[in-house]
């Protein structure tokens, strides 16, 4: 036997192009996708994509009630997380079905199929990390130049100058859905010279009204008002964040003011730093679009006794670079423009107006999972059709050959 | 060939753990960070709030969020509060309300009250000191004081409300009358 075949570079790359890896990624994926989908009618889908699927999910414990109990507490079962499986299920697929497949005619078919795996695990990639979706919400007859984000919250910090806000700071929401209860981090906007600390997270909350006298020692209470704890709700959408913000300035930081942030505020609330006034508000992420919409008319129907849409369509004028187009926007026909997909997905008549609901997506790979179906579809329709090529070939000279041989025997 | 596939499919199976809970290892280990902000973003037309007043408040007070009757709430030293609100009923209704929480005789009309330029409009200030009855949510309260403008526009009433103790609402009036001065109603609302 060969000394090179045993060592840790081979051995390495053998494993990670291996079949077996293969069919335990492939088979992990199933296990998860099928977990995740009886945890989502009690979790809700936001929480399982974000336990199961999220890029920092390594592992996930599931949660189910018919797991088998021990002492009355469920067998923990933790699995790797889909992304991490789906990333060396890449790996494996690029060693193993690129650069290690006997290359060759014959296996042409099956090479393709492959890319087509891997295409689709980039377009899910991409996906994850470079997509964007929001909603635009356009009462009849006004005007709208943003989306907003269905779960991720953000603190916006905005200098007020004449009664009008200014271009306002972003705090990444990444940094604040990570944020335990009993955490904090700390943010700091040099441009304006001070700190802002995030503490108490509070993923479903109410503001509630206390007195100062009340108020206990586990109770923050800022201008007689205070965050109370809810049960998080299944749906993300329902979910109102909370949370306090002590804001420090200068060199040596001395704390200015403490704020109690919720996100169901209408507007912001204000410190003064320096005779100049700041607002801080916590709201779900705004997304400034490069078009304006103006609903000219919004049309629907519910379903008879709910107040679910059976049927909806807007007219709307698009206003962008100084021009205006009118587009009609139904179920399953959408506006695209400039890399942004528009279509509708709420309708409501409950107001003097009634209201569109667009959901406006960005995806850089919105079109990549058809191709690598088609990519797909070409591989496997090469292989078939080789292999059923090969075999009305090989049937056919076995067929000749029986028949020559009868007639020989005859 | 099956004890081969058996053996990858084990070993396969302990290297996926392993990384797993190396990687969950590295990212327990990771420190706390000290998050800069430079990101800002565009302003869209929602920044422009959610009602058409625009208001110039003091550097001295602080705005908190607005509730049903108040479109716009600010706080001001410990308890000191100024709010505008809708109102309907009437100025005369209003101005005896106002006063009848201070436990004082309504007026006949509003003549003899100051005027204060807000909206375009001719407001009146009414000024009450003394034991606050209670009342719109808030407790009774001794020497309190309370100094409001209020304004007609079209068939409603904007009114603009401090409470708080007695001096302090005395020594706030000049940035109450000041901040009604400069109230104005946003020329481009679309809503």
């Amino acid at each position: 036997m060969a000394k090179s075949s045993s060592s840790i570079p081979v051995r390495l790359f053998r494993f990670f192009s291996g079949f077996g890896l293969a069919v335990t990624c492939l088979l992990l994926l199933l296990i998860l996708t099928w977990l995740s989908t009886l945890e989502q009618p009690a979790k809700g889908l936001y929480e399982v994509q974000k336990r199961y699927y999220d890029a920092e999910a390594w592992y996930v414990v599931p949660e189910l009630d018919w797991l088998p109990k021990i002492n009355g507490k469920p067998v923990s079962l933790p699995l790797p997380g889909a992304y991490l499986v789906s990333a060396v299920l890449f790996v494996n697929l690029f060693l193993g079905g690129i650069l290690r497949i006997r290359k060759g005619w014959k296996n042409i078919g099956v090479i393709i199929s492959h890319f087509s795996m891997i295409s689709l695990l980039i377009a899910g990639f991409v996906s994850h990390h470079y997509s964007k979706e929001g909603i635009m919400a356009v009462y009849q007859g006004d005007t709208s130049d943003f989306a907003q984000s269905y779960t991720e919250y953000t603190i916006e910090v905005a200098e007020i100058v004449n009664g009008e806000k200014e271009k306002p700071y972003v705090l990444p929401t990444e940094h604040l859905k990570n944020l335990g209860a009993d955490q904090s981090r700390v943010f700091e906007i040099p441009e304006l010279g001070f700190e802002l600390n995030v503490s108490g997270w509070m993923r479903n909350s109410a503001r509630v009204k206390v007195d100062k006298d009340d108020a206990g020692k586990d109770v923050i209470e800022v201008d007689g008002w205070a965050l109370q704890w809810l049960k998080t709700n299944p749906t993300e959408e329902l979910n109102l964040a909370g949370c306090h913000v002590d804001v420090f300035v200068g060199g040596d930081q001395e704390k200015t003011a403490r704020l109690v942030l919720h996100g169901g505020d209408p507007n912001a609330c204000t410190i003064t730093v320096d005779g100049k006034i700041y607002g801080l508000r916590l709201m779900r992420e705004i997304w400034p679009m490069p078009f304006q919409v103006r609903l000219d008319e919004s049309i629907g129907e519910y379903y008879p006794g709910t107040r679910k849409p059976s049927t909806f369509q807007s007219d709307i004028t698009r206003i962008a670079d100084g021009s205006e187009q009118a587009f009609r926007i139904k179920m399953n026909e959408p506006m695209r423009y400039g890399g942004y997909t528009l279509y509708q997905a709420r309708w409501e008549d409950s107001g003097d107006r009634p209201m569109s609901g667009f959901a406006i997506v960005k995806n850089p790979s919105d079109q990549w999972p058809k191709y690598s179906l088609y990519i797909s579809i070409l591989g496997l329709t090469i292989h078939f059709g080789m292999k059923l090529g090969g075999f009305v070939g090989k049937s056919s000279k076995t067929k000749n050959k029986e028949v020559t041989s009868d007639q020989a025997t005859a | 060939m099956r004890g081969y596939s058996l053996i990858m499919f084990a070993f396969s199976l302990r290297l996926l753990c392993i990384s797993m809970f190396s990687l969950v290892f590295c990212a327990s280990c990771r420190k706390t960070e000290r998050i800069v902000v430079n990101e800002r973003r565009e302003l869209i037309v929602a920044d422009q709030g959610n009602h058409s007043l625009v208001a110039v408040m003091p550097p001295e007070w602080r705005q908190v969020p607005s509730t049903e009757f108040r479109m716009l709430n600010y706080r001001f030293g410990d308890s000191g509060e100024v709010f505008v609100g809708r109102s309907r009923g009437g100025l005369m209704p209003n101005i005896n309300r106002w006063l009848g929480q201070f436990g004082k005789p309504g007026l006949e009309n509003a003549d003899e009250l100051p005027k204060v330029a807000m909206l375009g409009q001719e407001g009146v200030l009414v000024t009450a000191s003394g034991d606050f009855a209670g009342g719109m949510g808030r407790a009774a309260r001794k020497n309190a004081g309370l100094a409001g403008v209020i304004v007609a526009i079209g068939d409603q009433l904007i009114t603009v409300k401090m409470m708080g103790g007695a001096d302090t609402v005395a020594a706030e009036q000049e940035r109450l009358i000041k901040f009604c001065e400069g109230l104005r109603i946003r020329s481009d609302d679309s809503k």
